[in-house]
């Protein structure tokens, strides 16, 4: 079977009337949940999974894999516009998504973010096509001392997120401290719970992020007693002009090539690609004061990220029968109860099933971008509602958001929880965004760290003497290190100068 | 006011007998997984097939995940014994209340359906592993102390202390390594950075098909129906059988009339197509026990695994 057969047999597929509709309709509801905090791309698929009893397992294919695609669409909405999280994978955005909003700029960072997760969930395709059984062995490789190089080299930026060094690392040890709450995951054993069941899992980042950014942001409102500072002119800017999308298309290649990788990398998805593309944005940027107060690249790379790492965890699903995220495995799943077994078998044993729904795919991810392209003006329109009105559906929606992640009122008292402490942190101007970035990839390093000391038996050399590894670190070690080496260096030539 | 008094008492008689005419409103079936978690897909799947049986109301699945099952089972015993919340259960019913410290429900708080299958726990190498079979496995543990890396879903999971009770009976060391999914640790096995795994068929199956991985035996009483050919550790002279249970459960103190109406209809349901599609699809083993019988059975799995689990727990 050679590559453009393939791809023939999967038009054939998508061109019947049930599988177009099931695509369109997949997508659709995608973006839909995606805008909805609270619900992600996995619980979306589980919910709707019973609809698609009775239709052909292809065409169910295409409509769960429509929804998944989807949500990656929508979820940066809520996050740019009202700074509420619409998925995990989005939640990063929120961090300059909103400043851009609170400058009147939301059509431009709505729509760089649609353009650059177009571009990156076509990149994801085209590596799914070529190089897919490659790439997913490639990607076996990869040991937990490699995830800790990698999760570390994003946790490196902590450091230099915003202008004080020291108010980043308090911040960031804030977050890791909190990423320990939960169950030891090498020990088993009970970690700050105090005895509270819901606990046990550590605490949900979505519920902090809600708390921080919109629970925060009312008290700071209720103290002011004035309405909530949005941006009262002009929204110009509905879609970028050239200049703006040249300034973020290295951020959207960036994100993508990340995006990708990590997506195939069966310990890390969707949000921890996200991150990580804002870490090295954060860490890229020329003028670093920008960081958090609105930099499009740090929008761009990440709501690039998400989407190239939904495309990229197809590839071990696809080709080795390995979820390389959480709702990847609820379709590996679904591929089971149609008795299909999923595996290394599927391409050659599965051709036109595999190759229909890479098809619906490419489908899907258009779709998705003509929606959100279309969708920047009337949402913009939503910034024009009263602030009282505006201020309130914020509320509601992160509280019923909150609820929704786990179906448990817990999440509702973190949120108001961490609003208290968003609202000390901005009274003391302490930075959010280090915070987020140790609460989620602390745990990661934790795991990752301890499992490989479990594998070395406790011996640390491991992280050096694995190539990859070593190389990951040696470049974080060296991005931290060699700028301050230069700025020492160019302050002794001055001092020559002088003398 | 007397019209009042007898309006009561006419409801009162009414309410006294309303059992016999359940279920009379919709019924919630508890699943402790998040949506797409497996015990997710078990209590949709029993939803669908109670739906499809001609179950006279509607069902609603929600989700309430959350230490391992602790926070459904919670959830459970905070609604009345009325039969309209049912919990899906596994093997967690057992292992959660004795690995979480002040947990203060057990499976004695729960009114058995009843059990419809189980999941073997396999013990499972990459093919191009040095290990043909389970002995050259203990063997070399044996003759290396903790350098056999086991890849497990960690301390308190069953393939966990599958893997214990193993080391303990053959008198062997393992290297156990946590993760957090089941595509991790295939990735690591298959990445050759483990060396072994405790898995369930359904994991592994499409490796397995492809020549990828190799069973060395499961961890189950007898032989199983859909691997044959896998030895038992049982028969290899180390006694570990701890099969992942399934079934439904609801609140104990449930009026006896209820349970056995709803007994009924799970036999009746887990019969259908449907469910035993599901069945197959999952490769569990089908094993249909009812009401006190499971109740037996989950006595003597907590006496299997209480000791090696309140050693965890510390």
């Amino acid at each position: 079977m050679n590559f453009w057969a393939n791809l023939s047999t999967g038009f054939s597929l998508l061109l019947q009337p049930q599988n177009l509709l099931a695509t369109i309709l997949g997508q659709l509801i995608g973006v839909i949940v995606g805008i909805l905090p609270g619900i992600n791309a996995s619980m979306a698929v589980s919910i709707l999974l019973p609809l698609s009893f009775g239709l052909p397992p292809e065409t169910a294919l295409m409509l769960l894999a429509g929804i998944y695609m989807g949500t990656m669409y929508g979820g940066s909405i809520t996050s740019i516009l009202i700074r509420v999280p619409g998925t995990s994978t989005a939640a990063v955005i929120c961090l300059d998504g909103y400043e851009l909003t609170r400058q009147g700029r939301a059509g431009l960072a709505l729509g760089i973010t649609a353009i650059g997760s177009f571009l990156a969930g076509t990149f994801a395709l085209i590596v799914l096509m070529t190089l897919a059984p490659t790439l997913a062995r490639a990607a076996l490789a990869f040991a937990p001392p490699e995830y800790f190089a990698l999760i570390f080299f994003g946790l490196l930026a902590i450091a230099g997120l915003e202008e004080g060094v020291v108010r980043g690392l308090i911040a960031g040890c804030i977050g890791l401290l909190l990423g320990t709450i939960g169950m030891d995951p090498v020990t088993g054993v009970a970690r700050f719970t105090f005895g509270r069941i819901e606990l046990l899992d550590g605490i949900d980042f979505v519920a902090v992020l809600i708390g921080l950014f919109a629970i925060s942001q009312a008290l700071m409102n209720l103290e002011r007693i004035r309405p909530l500072e949005f941006y009262r002119g002009r929204l110009t800017g509905m879609l970028p002009r050239w200049r703006e999308f040249k300034e973020s298309l290295g951020a959207i290649l960036r994100g993508s090539v990340l995006g990708t990788i990590v997506g195939i990398l069966p310990g890390v998805g969707a949000t921890t690609a996200a991150f990580l593309s804002y870490s090295l944005e954060a860490r890229l940027a020329r003028d670093k004061s920008k960081v958090g107060k609105g930099d499009l690249k740090c929008v761009a790379g990440p709501g690039s990220a998400d989407n190239a790492a939904a495309g990229g965890s197809l590839i071990p699903m696809l080709s080795l029968g390995i979820p390389g995220s959480e709702t990847t495995a609820v379709l590996l799943g679904v591929l089971m109860i149609y008795g299909i077994q999923p595996g290394p078998l599927l391409f050659t044993k599965h051709t036109g099933l595999v190759w229909g729904l890479i098809v619906s795919l490419w489908l899907a991810n258009f779709l998705g971008f003509i929606l959100a392209t279309a969708g920047v003006r009337p949402l913009t329109q939503l910034l024009r509602l009263p602030a009282p009105v505006m201020s309130a559906f914020i509320l509601v929606t992160g509280f019923v958001g909150a609820y929704a992640l786990n179906n448990n009122i817990v999440d509702v008292w973190i949120a108001l929880v961490f609003g208290i402490l968003g609202y000390i942190m901005r009274r003391v101007n302490l930075p959010v965004a280090p915070l987020i970035l140790g609460l989620v990839l602390g745990p990661l390093a934790e795991k990752s760290f301890r499992q490989s000391m479990a594998l070395s038996r406790g011996d640390p050399t491991v992280f050096f003497t694995r190539p990859i590894s070593a190389a990951l670190l040696s470049v974080g070690l060296a991005s931290v290190v060699l700028p301050l080496l230069w700025s020492l260096v160019k302050r002794m030539r001055r001092k020559e100068a002088q003398a | 006011m007397r019209k009042a008094v007898a309006l009561a008492a006419l409801l009162g008689i009414l309410g006294s007998v309303a059992f016999a005419g359940y279920p009379e409103k919709p019924v919630e079936i508890v699943a402790w997984a998040s949506p797409g978690g497996g015990s997710d897909v078990m209590c949709r799947t029993f939803a669908k097939a109670l739906e499809t049986v001609g179950f006279p109301q509607p069902l609603y699945v929600v989700n309430k995940p959350g230490g391992s099952g602790a926070v459904g089972m919670t959830y459970v015993q905070g609604k009345p014994a009325d039969g309209y919340t049912i919990l899906g259960v596994t093997n967690n019913l057992i292992f959660t209340p004795l690995t979480t410290p002040g947990f203060q429900y057990s499976f004695r708080d729960f009114e058995p359906i009843l059990m419809f299958g189980y999941d073997p726990k396999y013990i499972v190498v990459a093919s191009n592993s040095r290990y043909q079979t389970i002995e050259d496995l203990v063997n070399f543990a044996k003759a290396h102390p903790g350098e056999v890396k086991v890849g497990t879903f960690g301390p308190g999971s069953d393939d966990h202390v599958v893997g214990m009770q193993l080391a303990q009976v053959a008198g062997v060391e393992f290297n156990f390594i946590p993760f957090d999914s089941g595509g991790e640790i295939l990735a690591s096995l298959l990445g050759g950075h483990i060396d072994a795994q405790v898995a369930e068929l359904s994991e592994v199956k499409g490796q397995l098909d492809a020549g990828a991985v190799r069973i060395l035996a499961v961890a189950t009483a007898e032989r199983v129906r859909t691997l044959p050919d896998v030895p038992t550790l049982k028969e290899k002279g180390w006694d570990v059988a701890l099969p992942k249970f399934r079934g439904f459960m609801v609140k104990k103190g449930t009026p006896a009339e209820v349970v056995q109406i709803l007994i009924d209809w799970a036999v009746k349901a887990v019969q259908s197509d449907v469910f035993q599609a599901y069945l197959e699809a999952q490769h569990l083993e089908p094993a249909l026990v009812v009401g006190p019988d499971f109740t037996k059975i989950l006595v003597d799995y907590e006496a299997a695994v209480k000791d090696v689990l309140q050693a965890l727990g510390q």
